[in-house]
């Protein structure tokens, strides 16, 4: 890891939460009422990632051209990291023809075929597809990988354990990440969830599993490395689990009355704990951090406003893509 | 084995099924199919026969009894510009994989706004008469149709098994295709002669979305599918000796729905039976009145008539099954009630 | 409340989960397997009169399962159970926390289930209290393999009966490595690296390993320290410990790479080389540049200019201007129990007799009675 990489990790992992910022200013910027959230020019519920930054940005620093990811609800940040076109996702999420699908998908269904990125509504559902992405790389004599991205509540699902199985069983090059929050919605994962470490259930189909404790970009960027070397070697699958952060609720409006660890969650914010270990280092400074900021707020502006200016997809289009 | 002369012979269902899966599997290498005990096997019902022998383990992959993750496997592989023909055992494994099939499969062309394509063959085995009871003789073909994104295909002979499997396997679309164990051609199964027949050796497809006259006559249009068209055709010669005439739609597929065969053959006889082995109320058979309904009831001289199971699951006892199974005897009743 | 024998647990629900899962060979250990060591240790404990347990929390399904299983007929012997009342951070304060606070409550004993990293951490608070160390770590050189259910006797001997604390423990070495105001210890080994980053912490590159710092190197341990033990063993026992710097490694464990390993013909007459296991699966073949004695008390500035400092095999802090860290062994470390000791003792001397149990035998190891104050520190549950 050289001093690049983890600059371009910081960068990157602003650029998100500079992203998820203003998109949830925008979202409740508009809600007429506001208790609707429906209404508004980003309608529909919105699950924020603000705080799972180091997940995303440690794995994907490893892809390539031709690495595929499956996302769950949850998706923006690795939706970004991996590549895929802010203007585009943007104009998705305000529901616009110009969006990656046409307005038909919105912020849970994001679509990216030249990036191979797909995101599922339906928790630890994207885990089958990654292992069939993952089983056709393989069959095309490849040296590509698939991510397949969960939460620790998805992990409860029985296609989270019908695909380690599967991933075992057939060798295949995945590398299975669950974000631990804490919280699967307001429900902690000691209450619903026998065996806590997911690194133990991995052991269990002879998966090496690690477990990322400190929500660190760089312990996640090394385990990654390591996982997705394994995989591309055809040394088969990996799971890394890394314990981070909601810093946000479930979905915007979630007061998270059930959480008592509100009160420290602004301190234990990875972004500026990584910019002052940066700092520290002589890595970068105040006025590199502004720049990286304002680089990111200026593009976070193009593509919203580029989505606010692209066309509204009329009631015929409802009837278009059943079929191929 | 192959001679130009004679370029068809007769095979079973099952046969003609693998048969096209092999000829496309070796047309393009990006078909392989997967399932449980699809290999050495053969598939349970014989959809694979010979495959694992000439394709090997590497394009005929027994699955482990998994069928969320190997179906999702099947989605990722197409998404990824494979063609997989999936098995799932028995269609009534449904409930274990359904929002695989349903909102993955199903849903994902649409909700990319069509920059996703998932050409991919679920098959799966439906059907009973076999005392094999409520979990393993389901038909199911209309929870599938009811649900949009899938075309479902539903063949009643060896002919049309094989062109149909050809056109699904070429189809850029999810198609499920629901084969009736009773019309395979097993040799462990009760079967109709109709379920051996004279297939080409050499490739052809069968298109989606165009229903066949299985029998022309005057009387009588029985619009059904599966089995029960053999059964129809059987009671259409018997009833030819009464002096009715009687006519057999054989829908081959739902979706999409070839409503204008339908519509042609009502509107020549004016009676319309709908034989579905499929649960009653809220399926195929409501739809297909409902096309004649909403297009124009005049045509019929006589309400509709619908034979289907009455929404109970299906039984064990064979007394208890054949009950509630659209059998010959109840076909031919219910056309001469159309007839009365 | 009556005084009663009490020993404190801590179950690290994060140990053997890092890196070394894909990067070396690195095997599972179950938050299952914890808890069922966990269960042999209530049973050995229970089984000498222990009365009560004080058991760290965590959120991680341990203190979870332990009450669960504690409501279970086939509980009936274990002693009570109450839970630290910590704010559970899912770091290592979490295990401070729970060792000071057993260390104030008066605990006869320690019970840590964990490897050279969860010692670590436990031996930073745990003062006069006897330590009974259980692996269930990645690389254990500092606990032995021990049973649990031994373990859980041993334990409860050492905590209730004087005699077998003064035949079964002793007071183990420690490293202390200090660098602008930053004090850390080590219970097996301090290493610097010259990497320029923390990372995941763990350390497996032994070409990135410039120097060592050895409590001991006891033949038949993994880690950094077998790098000691193949070319100097030193009991943990021994006063002194050892001072190695080295020279990079061939490419030997790598079966990719086959003859890397040979002995080049450049290489310098006082250097060796040796094999050494590093890492569950990893044999590295290591250039020793020199092997020195490390004496107790007697401070020593590490050689590299900058790098990053190790502490038990996890990359802690970097360095690279002004002062270099100071490490210093010293014979500071926590009490340790050598729990084949206490068996031995306890059995020549009867204690196993039944219906004798050790609660029935005098003089309670700590001088002070648990205090009714203590209480509000820890919750039943």
């Amino acid at each position: 890891m050289t001093s690049l990489d983890r600059l371009a990790m910081y960068t990157e992992m602003v650029r998100i939460r500079q992203y998820e910022t203003r998109i949830l200013q925008e979202y409740h910027g508009d809600k007429t009422p506001a208790w609707d959230i429906g209404a508004g020019l980003i309608p529909g519920e919105m699950h924020l990632s603000a705080g799972q930054e180091p997940a995303a940005v440690g794995v994907c620093a490893h892809l390539k051209k031709g690495d595929a990811i499956t996302a769950p609800h949850r998706p923006h940040h690795f939706a970004l990291a991996h590549g895929v076109d802010m203007n585009a996702m943007t104009a998705e999420i305000y529901g616009r023809t110009t969006g990656l699908c046409k307005g038909k998908g919105g912020h849970m269904h994001l679509f990216d075929p030249e990036n191979h990125f797909s995101c599922s509504g339906i928790i630890a559902q994207g885990y089958p597809v990654a292992c069939g992405q993952a089983l056709a790389m393989k069959r095309k004599g490849t040296d590509n990988v698939t991510v397949a991205v969960a939460g620790e509540g998805a992990a409860n699902q029985g296609a989270f354990h019908e695909s380690l199985n599967l991933a075992a069983v057939w060798n295949l090059p995945v590398i299975f990440v669950i974000e631990d929050n804490d919280w699967a919605i307001s429900v902690p994962r000691e209450a619903s969830t026998a065996n806590t470490s997911n690194a133990d259930r991995a052991a269990g189909y002879g998966i090496p599993g690690v477990r990322v404790e400190d929500n660190d970009v760089e312990a996640v960027f090394e385990a990654a490395g390591a996982a997705v070397d394994r995989a591309r070697s055809g040394e088969g699958p990996s799971l890394i689990e890394v314990h981070t952060l909601r810093l946000l609720g479930h979905f915007e409006g979630d007061a998270q009355a059930y959480r008592p660890d509100l009160e420290t969650v602004d301190e234990r914010d990875p972004i500026p704990r990584y910019a002052a270990s940066l700092m520290e280092a002589g890595e970068l400074t105040e006025a590199q951090a502004d720049d990286i900021k304002a680089a990111a707020d200026a593009e976070v502006d193009a593509a919203i406003q580029f989505a606010v200016d692209s066309p509204i997809p009329t009631p015929e289009d409802a009837l278009q893509h059943v079929f191929a | 084995m192959t001679t130009t002369e004679n370029p068809t012979r007769r095979i079973t269902t099952a046969k003609a099924m693998a048969e096209a899966i092999g000829l496309e599997m070796q047309a393009d290498p990006n078909v392989f199919v997967m399932g449980e005990d699809v290999g050495a096997y053969g598939g349970i019902f014989g959809s694979t026969t010979d495959l694992f022998a000439e394709f090997g383990a590497d394009r005929v992959i027994d699955t482990p009894i998994s069928e969320t993750g190997f179906i999702g496997a099947g989605i990722g592989a197409a998404v990824e510009g494979l063609r997989p023909v999936v098995e799932l055992m028995f269609v009534d494994f449904y409930g274990v994989c359904m929002d695989q099939i349903s909102n993955h499969m199903a849903k994902i062309h649409y909700e990319s706004g069509g920059a996703v394509k998932v050409p991919m063959v679920l098959m799966a085995a439906t059907g009973g008469g076999y005392s094999d009871a409520a979990q393993h003789s389901q038909c199911l073909w209309g929870t599938f149709a009811h649900l949009p994104g899938m075309k479902v295909v539903v063949p009643s002979n060896p002919y049309d098994a094989k062109g149909l499997m050809a056109s699904a396997i070429q189809d850029d679309n999810p198609v499920i295709y629901l084969f009736h164990k009773g019309a395979q051609g097993l040799v462990w199964m009760e079967k109709n002669p109709r379920s051996i027949a004279d297939v080409p050796e050499e490739a052809f497809t069968v298109p989606i979305g165009e229903a066949a006259i299985a029998r022309e006559g005057s009387d009588v249009s029985i619009v059904t599918l599966s089995l029960s068209v053999q059964h129809s055709l059987d009671v259409a010669e018997q009833l030819e000796g009464e002096g009715i005439s009687v006519e057999v739609v054989d829908l081959r597929s739902l979706v999409p729905l070839d409503r204008q065969t339908v519509l042609e053959s009502v509107a020549k006889t004016g009676k319309l039976l709908v034989v579905d082995e499929d649960y009653k109320s809220f399926g195929l058979s409501g739809e297909i009145a409902a096309v004649v309904a909403e297009t124009d009831p005049t045509m019929l001289t006589k309400p509709v008539s619908r034979l289907a199971v009455p929404d109970v699951p299906i039984p064990y006892a064979r007394t208890l099954e054949y009950a509630i199974l659209p059998t010959r005897e109840k076909i031919a009743a219910a056309v001469k009630d159309l007839m009365a | 409340m009556e005084a009663s024998v009490t020993v404190g647990v801590v179950a690290n629900p994060a140990s053997a989960r890092d890196i070394r899962r894909i990067v070396a060979k690195g095997g599972a250990v179950t938050t299952h397997d914890k808890l069922n060591r966990l269960q042999c240790v209530l049973a050995g404990l229970g089984a000498m009169g222990v009365e009560r347990v004080i058991s760290m929390s965590d959120r991680s399904g341990i203190a979870a399962g332990l009450q669960r299983l504690s409501t279970r007929a086939s509980s009936e012997s274990w002693p009570m159970i109450d839970f630290v009342d910590q704010t559970i951070t899912g770091t290592k304060t979490d295990t401070t926390v729970a060792t000071e606070t057993m260390v104030k409550a008066g605990v006869g004993a320690i019970v840590v289930l964990g490897g050279d990293g969860t010692n670590r951490v436990v031996a930073g608070s745990s003062q006069d209290v006897p330590l009974v160390c259980l692996s269930t770590g990645t690389n254990n050189a500092f606990p032995r393999f021990t049973d649990p259910t031994v373990a859980g006797m041993a334990a409860g001997l050492v905590a209730s009966n004087l005699d077998c604390r003064t035949a079964g423990t002793y007071r183990a070495k420690m490293l202390t490595v200090e660098h602008a105001g930053r004090v850390e210890n080590a219970v097996v080994d301090v290493a610097v690296t010259s990497g320029d980053r923390v990372g995941s912490g763990a350390v497996w590159e032994m070409d990135s390993v410039l120097e060592l710092f050895l409590c001991f190197a006891e033949p038949g341990a993994i880690g950094l320290s077998a790098v000691g033990a193949a070319v100097q063993p030193t009991t943990r026992r021994l006063p002194t410990g050892l001072n190695i710097r080295l020279g990079g490694t061939g490419d030997e464990s790598d079966p990719s790479k086959p003859g890397s390993g040979e002995r080049s013909p450049e290489q310098s007459s006082h250097e060796e080389r040796v094999k050494a296991p590093i890492g569950p699966g990893l044999v590295a073949d290591v250039t020793i540049k020199s092997v020195e004695r490390l004496e107790p008390d007697a401070p020593v500035e590490v050689r590299s200019p900058a790098g990053v400092i190790a502490v038990d095999g996890e990359r802690f802090f970097r360095f690279d201007s002004g002062d270099r860290p100071v490490v210093t062994l010293s014979g500071a470390g926590p009490v340790v129990t050598d729990v084949p000791a206490v068996i031995h003792f306890a059995a020549t001397n009867g204690l196993f007799n039944s219906p004798s149990t050790a609660a029935h035998v005098a003089n309670p190891a700590h001088d002070a009675e648990p205090k009714s104050e203590t209480k509000p520190e820890t919750r039943k549950r």
